[in-house]
Order: structure tokens, then sequence, then C-alpha cells
């Protein structure tokens, strides 16, 4: 088993001579990795989606699913959706995917076991277009996980769903993450991206301008908010710390800022040794979003500032 | 090597369950079979009005023996080219749906190859030519039978070939709507734009230019898709017609529909989905 799942070389798509939808796209995607696109609205998502896709013809570079290259019979073991699910309307759950795994060569497809999955046994038997569009989305879970895949993709899969039917497309996307499979996830909400996700990247006009872990990337604070019975001996213990940089002060909590070289445990461990049992204590994570804000902020400061480019 | 079994089960499996396609072959099984009983009385109660003309009044005794075999074949395919447009508009709303409903998109994503999605569809004309030619073989055997005089094997099986070239005829008029599906997309507008090109305006260009400026008008698509089967009826007036298939019409007919077949996968090819 190949262990990239897919590598993209300086992929770009040029739409006209004004629009470059995408800009020399890298990608590097391991097994099992969860991996975040995130970008605002037309940062070129879903064309980079689109072209390892084979749907949208690629102006320039490459890509490589499984190590294998970009042959068409590879997306046999993809599971996939694009912006909207799209079925035969007229046929019901089970003849659309009678169809799905018509197309990827399935013999004996498990279709009452994957709609008990995303939980329409009930209606499998009525049209597509009696579904609501939560019901629809899981139709698309259900006929993306059809080949048994080794990698799912799913585009903008919360946009447009009641609170409920979010939690419920997370709930599930969760599920499948848990059977150890890779999955790509484009999202512009940053909130997903974190629930989500393990790796992400960071798309703006068609460029990536960032990439890395999720941890990483909510760690990089070093703030760890403790609290103890005795908080005058936990103040005193923690000026005379080494690895503490800082201190403030918060309502119950201590807020402390931390040497690179120190973890919470080991200031944990610290404060124990020196008889100060510490009833709280939390690594304070900044949220994915101050950290999308400070990329955001960098890449501007970094990028000559470039004509107005319209989205795709 | 392509999976032949695989791209017609696919388009089995999306629209056996259609209605709308259903009630129309269902319509052109009807049609075609209403016609071939229907029009022996209509052609005697034409024959009833015109009792003074010179030549057809030697047939009101008889009645116009176009069931007879050996002229049945082509009598029959002639008549049925005329409902060739509901078939027509069968292929125009089997690929027109997956643009709308990106169904298309969906299946190439899925997995399927652009040729091998041309290629379910080119199948499924493949299956609704073979179907009427079927049609119409049953039905002329049922007709002769009924009606020919003669009615040996050697006649029945004389001039048959008009039953294949029947089957030609709709093949190559349906890849002419499959490439104008493919290339506008959208089914109102490729329906109308597809019964103005096929009724009107090529008509009246060809005919413009062959009576009026003298130019050969063979190679044009429509025109050559009707004379596969020529008209057949002027022999019961006229001494000389053709009651044959000529082969450059047939070579003409099968280049057209590769022509038709190569221009949709060129704009599948090229396109985005």
């Amino acid at each position: 088993m190949s262990e990239t799942i897919l590598q993209t070389e300086q992929l770009s798509k040029r739409f006209s001579r004004r629009i470059l939808a995408v800009d020399d796209m890298n990608l590097l995607i391991p097994r099992g990795q969860v991996f975040g696109l995130l970008g605002p609205n037309g940062s070129g998502k879903t064309t980079t989606l689109g072209m390892i896709l084979g749907v949208v013809s690629k102006t320039k570079g490459s890509y490589s699913w499984f190590e294998k290259g970009e042959d068409y019979t590879l997306r046999k073991k993809i599971g996939a959706i694009l912006e909207q699910p799209n079925f035969y309307p007229f046929l019901s759950a089970k003849q659309n995917l009678m169809v799905h795994s018509r197309i990827k060569d399935i013999r004996k497809p498990d279709t009452d076991g994957l709609l008990k999955m995303v939980g329409l046994y009930e209606r499998a038997d009525d049209p597509f277009k009696t579904y609501s569009l939560g019901m629809k989305q899981r139709l698309a879970i259900a006929s993306a996980m059809l080949a048994d895949p080794e990698v799912l993709i799913f585009d903008e899969p919360t946009n447009g769903l009641d609170p409920q039917g979010i939690a419920e497309i997370r709930q599930l996307i969760l599920h499948i993450r848990d059977m150890d499979k890779t999955i790509i996830m484009a999202s512009h909400l940053l909130d997903e991206v974190q629930k989500v996700c393990s790796h992400f990247a960071v798309l703006r006009k068609g460029k990536k301008i960032y990439s890395g872990s999720v941890k990483e990337a909510l760690q990089s604070t070093n703030t760890i908010a403790v609290s103890a019975d005795d908080n005058t001996l936990l103040r005193q213990v923690l000026a005379s710390c080494p690895g503490v940089l800082s201190t403030e002060l918060e309502s119950e909590v201590t807020r402390v800022h931390i040497a690179d070289d120190w973890t919470s445990a080991t200031l944990n461990k610290y404060l124990m040794d020196r008889n100060v049992p510490v009833n709280y204590i939390q690594l304070r994570k900044s949220s994915l979003e101050e950290k999308f804000l400070e990329i955001l902020k960098e890449s501007e400061r970094t990028s000559s500032p470039s004509p107005s480019q319209p989205a795709s | 090597m392509m999976n032949v079994r695989k791209i017609i089960e696919l388009e089995y499996f999306k629209f056996r369950h259609y209605r709308p396609f259903l009630v129309i072959l269902g319509l052109y099984v009807f049609c075609f079979v209403l016609a071939g009983f229907s029009i022996k009385s209509l052609l005697d109660w034409f024959l009833e009005q015109q009792k003074d003309d010179d030549v057809l009044k030697h047939f009101i005794s008889t009645g116009l023996p176009i069931f007879d075999f050996v002229d049945i074949w082509q009598n029959l395919a002639w008549l049925a080219t005329i409902f060739k447009w509901i078939p027509a508009f069968v292929i125009i709303i089997s690929v027109t749906l997956e643009y709308s409903q990106k169904t298309i998109k969906q299946n190439i994503i899925d997995g399927l190859s652009k040729k091998e999605f041309l290629a379910s569809k080119v199948a499924l004309v493949g299956v609704i030519s073979i179907g009427s030619a079927l049609l119409l073989l049953f039905l002329g055997l049922f007709l002769g039978l009924l009606y020919s005089p003669v009615k040996g094997l050697s006649y029945i099986l004389q001039n048959i070939e008009f039953v294949a070239a029947y089957g030609l005829e709709v093949f190559v008029f349906l890849c002419m709507a499959l490439f104008a599906a493919f290339a506008i997309q959208r089914s109102g507008v490729t329906i109308i734009l597809f019964l103005l090109y096929t009724a009107c305006i090529e008509p009246i260009t060809t005919a413009i230019l062959h009576f009026h400026y003298k130019w050969e008008v063979w190679y044009f698509p429509v025109e050559a898709i009707n004379l596969i089967i020529r008209v057949p009826f002027q022999k019961y007036a006229l001494s000389f017609v053709h009651d044959q298939i000529i082969l450059r019409d047939v070579l003409v007919a099968f280049g057209w529909a590769g022509i038709f077949i190569g221009l949709s996968y060129w704009i599948l090819k090229r396109r985005d989905l």
C-alpha cells in the first residue's frame, strides 16, 4: 500500500487571462491524515479538488493518486463529493447507489449497511428529489463510502445545513475518520477544520500560504492555566520557577507563559515536587481562528501588493 | 478495452425507472404500430377520392399493393422514418438531464472516463436503433403475412435489407440528436433547435440550393439521413423509382454518424464539467 495518498506538483488552473484560480499548488497528503483545505470562498479549493478529480482540466503541473499518477480508474478508489450532492432525482437512494456501484465496478454493494450507517434506511426506496438537503448530503456520504475507498473527499460538507444537520454530518465524518480513512475536506469554516482535521493548508487567491498540523498550530501559544487550593503559595512557587517566563492573574486561575522546552506536564511535576497540589491545569489553546488571521496577515505582509484578483 | 456490458447496464440502471422515458418510448411503439395498421384503410379512402385519376383508378379494385412482399419493406421503412423524432427526444433528454442534474460530473468523479460516458450514450442510441429495426421487422412480417398475396420465403427475404437500413437511419439521426445535446446541454433549447434544424432549416436550405442553384446536396446530414431510404411510392404512378439501397448513401450516413460521435467526444473532452 502506498503511503502517499495524494501529491500535487505546481498544479495550476487559469480560467482566463485575468483569472488564475489555482497557482502552483503543491500538496502532499500521506495516508491517515484528515486534511483540511481552508480558505475563503473563491480561494481555489473547489477548483483544486476538481482538477485532482478529473472534472476540471489543469493548465499546468501534475497530480498523483496513490503514487500511481492521474489515471481515471484510480478514482474508483476515491469517494468524493464536489459542491452539491448530485444524484438522479427520480431514482431512490438504493437505485442511485446501484448506479454508483456500477461505475465503480462493485458487484455486490452493501447498500443496506451504508444507508443504515447514514440513517437513511427508512427512506431508502423514496426518490432522491423528496429528500431534504441534510438527507441528500448523507446519501452523498454513503455513496462516497461505497467502494470502501482509501480516501474520501468532502467539499464544504455542512454548507447550507441547519445546526442539527451540521452536527449529524460532523458526527459521520468523525465516525469515518475513526475507520482509519484518509479524508480531504475543503471548508471555509475554521471551527469545522479545528474539530475534524489533523492537518490543514490555508489557501488564499489560489495560492497555498500555510500548511501544517492542526495540533502544532494550536499549541504555539505556550500558555497554561493553573489553579491550586492555595493560590498565594502557587504564585510564589511559580515566581521562582525557571521555566516560567511570566504570569498573569485571572479571576480563578493563573495564566502562565512557559519556556519552549516546558510543557504542562513538566510544570505540573515541578509544582508537585514543591508540594503545591494543583487542582486545575490546562494548556490554553489558541483557536484556529486566531492562527488563521495571523497567517493571513503574515501572507499579506510578505506578498507584494498584487493587483486586484477576482475570485474564481 | 471498454467493458460493453458495463456501459449498457449503467444506462439501464439510470433510466429503467424514469417514467417520462418509458412513456415516450411507449408512445413511439404505439405510433409505429398504429400507423402500420391504419395506413391501409387511409390509402383505400384516398383511392376512393381519386377514382377519376387515370393512373390510380386501376388500383381501386385491388387497393395499393403497399403491403405486398418485396414492396412492403421499403414502404413500411419509409413510413416509419416519420417517427424517428420521438426517440431523438429520448436521447436529448437523457444527455441534457445529466448536465442539469450534474450527474455527469459525479459519474466522472466516481471513476468513469469521458469516453466511457459517451460510449454509454452511444450504446443507448444503438439499442434504440436495433429495437426500432426489430419493431419494423415484426410489424412488416405481421402485415405482410396478413395482406400480401405472395408469401414465399424468398419473397419475404427479398429487400429485407430495408429493415437494417431503417435501423441505420434511426442510428445516424439519434447520433445527430446526441451531438446537439452535448453541444447545447439544455433540454428545451436543444429540442427546439434540433427540431428547427432537422425539420425546417436544412430541408429548406437544401431545397433552395438544389432546385435554384443546382447544387448537389446529398452530403448534408439530414438529407443524407433521409436518402438512405428513398421515397418508394412514385413506383405506383411513375415507371422509375429507387427501390434499392445505394451504397453511397449508406457510406455518407456512416460518415455522419462518425462525425457526430467524434464531435460529441471533442466537446466532452474539451469542456470542464
